[in-house]
């Protein structure tokens, strides 16, 4: 009999009483059995019986502070605020924003004074710590998880697709509404494995010509400038059907809306492309595009 | 449609009280799992805050395939070795159990003891393996849905952790040591 269906065996005979008719009787005539089934025993009452730790009273109040937080305060956990990182991820939101204005601000463009996707502060999150760090981005931009319906009713100038699943096997974990500033941007994120993607669209902040004069897309506005930035592993893409645009206006095939990006470690050559497709595919813009 | 669905339920529509009803139910049981794990209360704090977070924030992936219980160890699960990963220390010994602490008073059983300081050495997957067996009595089932693999391999991973432990405990009574060879190894039950 194979080794671990005996160890299985007796193991269910001490953690549950289960016995099919044949443990006891080998345990009368095997004494090896018998001390297997005594250090078992052993095992479980001294980890069952070990002194029950007394649950932290603050816990709950603790988690009960996270679920109504206003993540802007950008509490992690609970007990331990960290006012340097705090500060620090304020300073950045300012700095892209006031970048952000200052760049494309000459007084007679459109861009909205109002605060932009810190993506900044979201790959340096990520970078450290993985999803959890998309989990403190989303907190610090107040996010609140929604389905895919609700995000087209609060954002409802913003065009994305948010599919169950990606090429390449990622699925959705979870869509959320972002504020920004009086509207909304939307983000997703899949998941595959360990491996995370995070798709955010959020409302282009500008129509103005950049510094060179040359009319580009309005999704290649603000602080990441409609390329690619990367910090250690991770890769923030600008998404739109042509990336880098220089297009006039006329020509312009771009999405005048919505900013469309994704942040992820993958190989961009290898896995990227389909995935942008995928999330880029919106037949409401297409309807728009063609009239 | 049974309590836990009602309460998961509502738990979907961030009901508060449905919400601490879960919590009530299940916080002894995930604080002490991540207090075993880490052997450091304020990180047993910091992870169960995460899980709970996360749990309620995520309820909408809960499939209802395991229990409530199950889907919740496995989030304080995956938070607690994420937690020790990037403290570097999953396979370091861990030398401020809280548990072991107070196991080491005078009147506690020597072996109680023992297998503390023993679990507290294993990696942090086999620490986590035969604390959900033996302190939370959870079946083979329930515990590969926890850790994350194939409930196939639960048997061997589990004696394979007690195997660690035991090595580890003979450090505790060197007479111990070695053990006689057993019937079982060669693949025989009399």
């Amino acid at each position: 009999m194979d080794r671990n269906l005996i160890q299985d065996r007796l193991d269910a005979y001490v953690a549950e009483g289960c016995d099919s008719g044949l443990i006891e009787p080998h345990l009368a005539t095997c004494a090896d059995c018998r001390r297997a089934v005594a250090e078992l025993t052993v095992l479980r009452s001294a980890m069952a019986e070990a002194p029950q730790p007394l649950v932290p009273e603050a816990l709950w109040h603790a988690i009960e502070r996270r679920l109504d937080q206003a993540p802007a305060v950008g509490v992690r956990r609970g007990r331990r605020l960290r006012p340097l990182a705090l500060a620090a991820s304020v300073g950045l939101a300012i700095s892209a924003t006031m970048f952000a204005l200052h760049r494309w601000g000459d007084g007679a463009s459109k861009v909205v004074a109002a605060p932009s996707v810190d993506f900044d502060a979201l790959l340096a999150h990520v970078a450290r710590d993985g999803d959890r760090g998309l989990d403190q981005f989303l907190r610090e931009h107040r996010a609140r998880p929604v389905t895919p319906e609700e995000a087209r009713t609060v954002a409802p100038d913003v065009r994305f697709s948010v599919p169950e699943a990606l090429p390449g096997g990622f699925a959705r974990q979870a869509v959320y509404a972002l504020p920004f500033g009086q509207r909304h941007a939307v983000a997703a994120r899949y998941q595959r494995g360990d491996e995370l993607v995070c798709a955010i669209f959020h409302p282009a902040m500008s129509q103005a010509p950049g510094p060179d004069g040359q009319k580009r897309c309005t999704c290649t506005v603000g602080q990441h400038g409609g390329c690619m930035e990367s910090r250690g592993q991770w890769n923030l893409l600008r998404v739109t059907e042509a990336t880098g645009c220089r297009c006039t206006p006329e020509a312009c095939q771009c999405d005048p809306t919505t900013c469309h990006c994704v942040v992820s470690r993958l190989n961009e050559p290898a896995e990227l492309p389909a995935i942008v497709a995928a999330i880029s595919r919106d037949e409401d813009a297409k309807v728009r595009r063609t009239e | 449609m049974t309590e836990e669905e009602k309460l998961v339920q509502r738990c979907r529509s961030q009901d508060r009280e449905a919400q601490h009803e879960v919590y009530r139910r299940t916080s002894q049981r995930i604080y002490r799992l991540l207090l075993r794990m880490t052997g450091d209360a304020d990180a047993a704090f910091d992870l169960a805050q995460e899980t709970y977070v996360r749990a309620f924030t995520r309820i909408g992936q809960f499939d209802g395939k395991s229990a409530l219980a199950t889907w919740l160890y496995r989030i304080a699960v995956n938070e607690a070795l994420q937690h020790l990963r990037r403290a570097g220390r999953a396979a370091s010994r861990l030398t401020d159990d809280p548990a072991r602490r107070e196991a080491a008073s005078p009147d506690t059983v020597a072996t109680r003891l023992d297998v503390q300081a023993a679990l507290a050495r294993l990696t942090a997957i086999d620490r986590a393996m035969l604390l959900l067996r033996y302190q939370d009595g959870l079946d083979y089932a329930a515990i590969a849905e926890a850790v994350g693999c194939r409930p196939g391999t639960v048997a061997s991973r589990l004696n394979r952790a007690r195997g660690r432990l035991r090595e580890l405990l003979a450090d505790y009574d060197p007479e111990e040591s070695v053990r006689p060879s057993h019937p079982i190894e060669a693949g025989r039950m009399e």
